[in-house]
This record gives C-alpha cells, structure tokens and sequence, in this order.
C-alpha cells in the first residue's frame, strides 16, 4: 500500500491502491507509515480522488498529517532562505538541493514533495567560506572534520546545527566516498533551475544533475529506499524534459552509471511502471566499469558506513599527492576529530584494521 | 509575533513577498509568515481566502469575491473572513497593498 502511494498519479504505475476502506486497526499504523514516507501530498490527493475510500475521521487524519508535513517543509524552507541571504551576503554562489528545490521545478504542486531537512551545496573552493559564514549567524558544525581543508577538498558536506536545533546540510558534493569523489562539482554550478521562494530567486541544480543527484539519492541513501526518494526518480525520468544523452554522459564522466542504473531499478520494481522512456532504456543498457562496481559495493549491505566508503574513496582521487593527502588524513585525523567521532585513536585503528580485512576480502 | 494592521480598516490587502505557503487538495492551505514563529492552517473559506489574495483587496472585495464563487452573503462572508486576514496580518503574511 505504502509504494500505491507513493506512486499514486504516475503514468502506468501498476502498484494498487485497495478498493475497500482500511480497516480501522490497520489505520493508524498505515497513516504513520505514510507521514514517515513523507507521502502526505500524494495520500491525501488520493483520497481527494476517491481513489482511496476512506471514513470522514479517516479523510480528517489525513488533512492533520498533511497539515503537519507542510507545515515543517515550510519551516525548513524559512531555514533555507536564512542560510542562503548568509551565503549570498558573504558572495557565496550555491544551489539549493533535494527537498525544497525538487517540490518546487519538479512537481506540478510543491506540497507533493515533502521533505525532512534543508541541503545546500556550495563549491569546494568556498566551503570554507560558507561554513564561516553560518557559523556567524550563530551555528556550529555537528562534527569537526579529520584535517583542516579535508571537507573542502575531499568531503561529502557538513551538518551545520542553527542555535534553535534546526539543521542545514551543506554539502561539497552529493555523497561521500568514492562516487563523490569521482564526481566533478564545479560543473553544478555552470547551469541552474531557478525557483521563486518568499520573493527571492533560488538555484536548483540543472534538470540532468537533478535527475542525477535524485538517483544518488534513491539508490546509496537509505537501505531499503525512501519511497520519496524513488518517486523523485520517477516524477524527473517520466515528467520532466531529460536528454538521456546528457544524462549517459554525466554517468560516464562521473563515473557513476552504475549508481543511475540501480536507481532506475529500484525505482522501477517498486512502482511497477510499465513505460521506459528513452532515458530509463539507455541507462539499463549500461555496462558497468570495474571501478563502479567495486565502488558501489561500499555503499551497499550490513557493513556500509562512512568509514568504509572513505577508505574506497582513495581509488577515486586523482593524483599521488592528492592521495597522500585523502591518506594521511584518514590516518592521522587531529586529536579532536578522533574524540568526538571514533573514541580515541586505539579505538580508529582497530577499526581501521577491520575496515581492510573486509576491502582486501572483496577483491 | 508581531501585531500588523486590522482588517476592518478600509485598505487593501496582498500577501506579504516574503511569506511562504502551501495549497493542497481538501481545501487545506498553510502558510508562514516572514516573522511568525509558526505555521497558520487556513482550511475552507480560509483556504479560498489565500487564493484569492493572489489578486489584492479590501476585506470587502475580497469577501465579495468568495461569496460570488459560492452564492453566500457577502455580509456572511466578510464576518469569516475578518478574523483570518487579521491573523494573516499579525503573522506578516499579508500586509496592506499600496
């Protein structure tokens, strides 16, 4: 039921609705199971259809769940507009990610998309910069990084916390290890979606780096999958204008057709569509390289973490010294990093030592 | 929150640029004010109130407006409507219209 609904109003998704009501036992468990999908915006459209019959206390729960998911969507937009006057009084460029931008260029309606924090990305060369920049409004970053500079040139982003507990994710590139590091970010700032927002003009990502982020997003994100994240996938490859061209490129560029390709397929099972567009056609098509292989594996199954997909990240970066630098860094993190994230450093090396035993495993 | 200008004045009103909404289907519709520590939830007639403010006005146009679209009392609707623009207001959702 919860994919029914997270689908509901894609062309030619196959998964169903059920024809009767929901029984009254079921009921709370389903509805909750759909607000922490953030699925509201397509529940209640569903309801609204009488595509899902429901009881009036039942259509009463759904216009209160919906209610409440708007209502932090707009507070997390607030958050955002915030963050970003800081960025842009400090002459920072940068483009606003995920949620708030894809409810607002991809879906017909913005309350369709609801979403759980406020991301933004900012070029490595300012990251510095931008961190600076919120921490003069008052924020403090969640963790320090393992080096001075190591975010700035190798890491995935940071959880900026705001002095009232709202969190601002600014990020370098879309994901740590060795897909973000393969990646070029520079080039997300060459093209842009704009998108009106409390009477200001804000970037999203070009329409192909979005498609790509999306499927960044639903196929190394949560395991299984944010249904939301999924949608997003379907909403851009069915609805929105994507030159499956651009989009084969950037896979191949970024050395990430891999990642596309398993969130076409992820996407595609769980929603059951029956059409493929040009874009899903090429991308199933895809040949995967040893790299994307090896790489994706440190994303995936019971022992993912941030620390395994950092040590993969080494075959990613470019350059001996570049790779001396990722290294040392990883080895010999300042003493503050290590107190706050591994315990101490006899703790890091044993996991270190665990960490290789397992990479050596897989080769 | 801060406290803005009173409905029953004779002015215009438009939503403020800075606020920040959602419509969605049931006739539900939330919004946020520049300065508003929380989220206001306009539902029925204060849901089709925030659509029609997309194009400013006085409470009575605004009114008249609502009740042309469902063959109510202006009088009626002027009365519903007060309370919602003067919360709006206070919000700094809406303010008056040069």
């Amino acid at each position: 039921m919860r994919r029914a609904v997270a689908s509901y109003g894609l062309d030619d998704a196959t998964a169903m609705l059920p024809r009767g009501m929901i029984d009254a036992a079921t009921w709370p468990r389903f509805l909750a199971a759909i607000a922490r999908d953030r699925t509201t915006g397509h529940l209640i459209r569903a309801v609204s259809d009488r595509a899902l019959p429901t009881t009036t206390t039942q259509t009463a729960a759904v216009v209160d769940a919906h209610e409440r998911a708007l209502a932090r969507d707009l507070l997390l937009e607030r958050l955002l507009l915030r963050a970003v006057a800081a960025l842009d009084d400090a002459g920072i460029p940068l483009r606003v990610l995920k949620g708030a931008a894809v409810a607002h260029t991809v879906y017909p309606n913005p309350d369709l998309r609801s979403f759980g924090d406020a991301d933004l990305l900012v070029p490595g060369r300012r990251f510095d910069d931008a961190v600076a920049a919120l921490r003069r409004s008052g924020a403090t970053r969640r963790y320090s990084e393992p080096r001075p500079g190591f975010d700035a040139r190798f890491g995935k982003g940071v959880c900026v916390v705001q002095p009232d507990g709202w969190e601002i994710d600014l990020h370098r590139a879309f994901v740590a290890g060795p897909f973000g590091l393969a990646m070029d970010p520079d080039e997300l700032f060459l093209d842009s979606t704009p998108f009106e927002l409390g009477g200001r003009t804000l970037h999203g990502l070009d329409a192909h780096a979005r498609f790509v982020h999306a499927c960044f997003h639903a196929a190394l994100g949560s395991d299984p999958p944010r249904l939301a994240a999924l949608r997003d996938v379907a909403q851009m490859a069915l609805h929105t204008e994507l030159d499956g061209a651009l989009v084969a490129d950037l896979g191949d560029r970024w050395r990430c057709g891999i990642v596309l390709q398993r969130a076409i397929h992820l996407t595609w099972t769980a929603f059951g569509v029956r059409v493929e567009p040009p874009v899903v056609r090429d991308l199933r098509r895809h040949r995967p390289s040893r790299f994307e292989r090896r790489a994706l594996a440190a994303y995936l199954g019971p022992h993912r973490s941030y620390a395994r997909q950092a040590v993969a990240g080494l075959r990613a970066v470019r350059g001996l010294r570049a790779k001396a630098a990722y290294t040392g860094a990883l080895l010999f993190p300042t003493s503050g990093y290590l107190g706050a994230r591994e315990g101490g450093r006899a703790r890091r090396l044993a996991r270190a030592a665990g960490l290789l035993r397992r990479t050596d495993m897989q080769r | 929150m801060a406290t803005g200008p009173r409905s029953t004045e004779s002015g215009r009103w438009a939503r403020d640029r800075g606020a920040l909404w959602r419509e969605a289907p049931c006739a539900l519709t939330v919004v946020l004010g520049p300065y508003a520590d929380a989220p206001i939830s306009l539902r029925g007639t204060g849901a089709e109130l925030w659509a029609a403010l997309a194009r400013p006005g006085t409470a009575s146009e605004l009114a008249a407006r609502l009740a042309d679209d469902a063959h109510t009392d202006v009088e009626i609707v002027r009365r519903d409507i007060e309370p919602v623009l003067d919360g709006l207001a206070a919000a700094g959702a809406v303010r008056p219209d040069p």
